[in-house]
């Protein structure tokens, strides 16, 4: 098993209700697409904050990643909506 | 003999900046640079046809700097800008407060103007902010536009490359 940090922004933050956990996933390349299957097996109200038509933007060590990219041992995964600065 | 200066500074504050201010700490020492563009951006009252009393920004410390550092070297290695700021502010903000404010400086008009309009279409899709507004109907989180993404388009041809 690796360990991760999860952080959550903005409206995902609220409906998952959860600024930030440790997450643990199997050793043997495990993906952003692993983590999301993780967090949905939990039910509600992660499949449906993650499993919406609302788009998903991630970022892994502070660069933006996409559902298959991997994730190294002790990495920052951030999950988010698109944003809206500026 | 001229001053050339290097100077190219990200920050992400709660508290109010001072436009003045800011235009002074910028230049200060700064004999090169013939111009200097900026760009301020203020809180709407009104967003898609309601009225907004406040806005709620937050931001991802540590991404959010970097991707904004990241623009900032983009436009640099397009432009001749010799500096460029960003200010941008986070925490609840009031109608007509500002938000963010880019500042470029370059020998001429051209690149200063076209660098800062570009630093700011990039932090508007690029960079790790969202908001969320208080209007009279509740609390509601603002949708990324489509006609954000359409202005980095502008910036993906070769018609405004810096030989031009």
């Amino acid at each position: 098993m690796i360990s991760i940090k999860v952080l959550y922004f903005g409206e995902l933050r609220e409906q998952v209700d959860t600024v930030s956990e440790t997450v643990q996933l199997p050793a043997g390349s495990p993906t952003v697409q692993t983590l999301v299957d993780i967090l949905c097996s939990r039910g509600t109200p992660w499949t449906e904050a993650l499993g919406s038509n609302e788009p998903l933007r991630i970022a892994v060590n502070h660069e933006m990643a996409h559902l298959d990219s991997p994730i190294p041992d002790n990495a920052e995964v951030a999950l988010f909506r698109p944003v809206t600065g500026g | 003999m001229t001053t050339v200066r290097s100077s190219f500074e990200v920050r992400v504050q709660e508290d109010p900046f001072q436009v003045s201010q800011e235009y002074e700490e910028f230049t200060a020492g700064d004999t090169a640079d013939g111009a200097i563009a900026s760009f301020i951006g203020r809180v709407r009252e009104r967003n898609d046809g309601e009225t907004v009393k406040a806005l709620e920004l937050e931001h991802y410390p540590g991404m959010t700097e970097k991707v904004m550092m990241q623009v900032l070297e983009q436009a640099r290695q397009r432009w001749p800008i010799s500096a460029a700021r960003v200010v941008h502010r986070v925490g609840k903000l009031n109608p007509g407060e500002n938000i963010v404010m880019v500042l470029t400086a370059s020998a001429h008009r051209h690149a200063a103007l076209d660098a800062c309009a570009f630093i700011m279409d990039h932090l508007k899709s690029k960079a790790t902010f969202w908001k969320k507004e208080q209007t009279a109907q509740g609390a509601r989180w603002v949708k990324s536009r489509e006609s954000d993404l359409d202005a980095l388009q502008r910036w993906s041809g070769s018609e405004n490359s810096p030989e031009s």
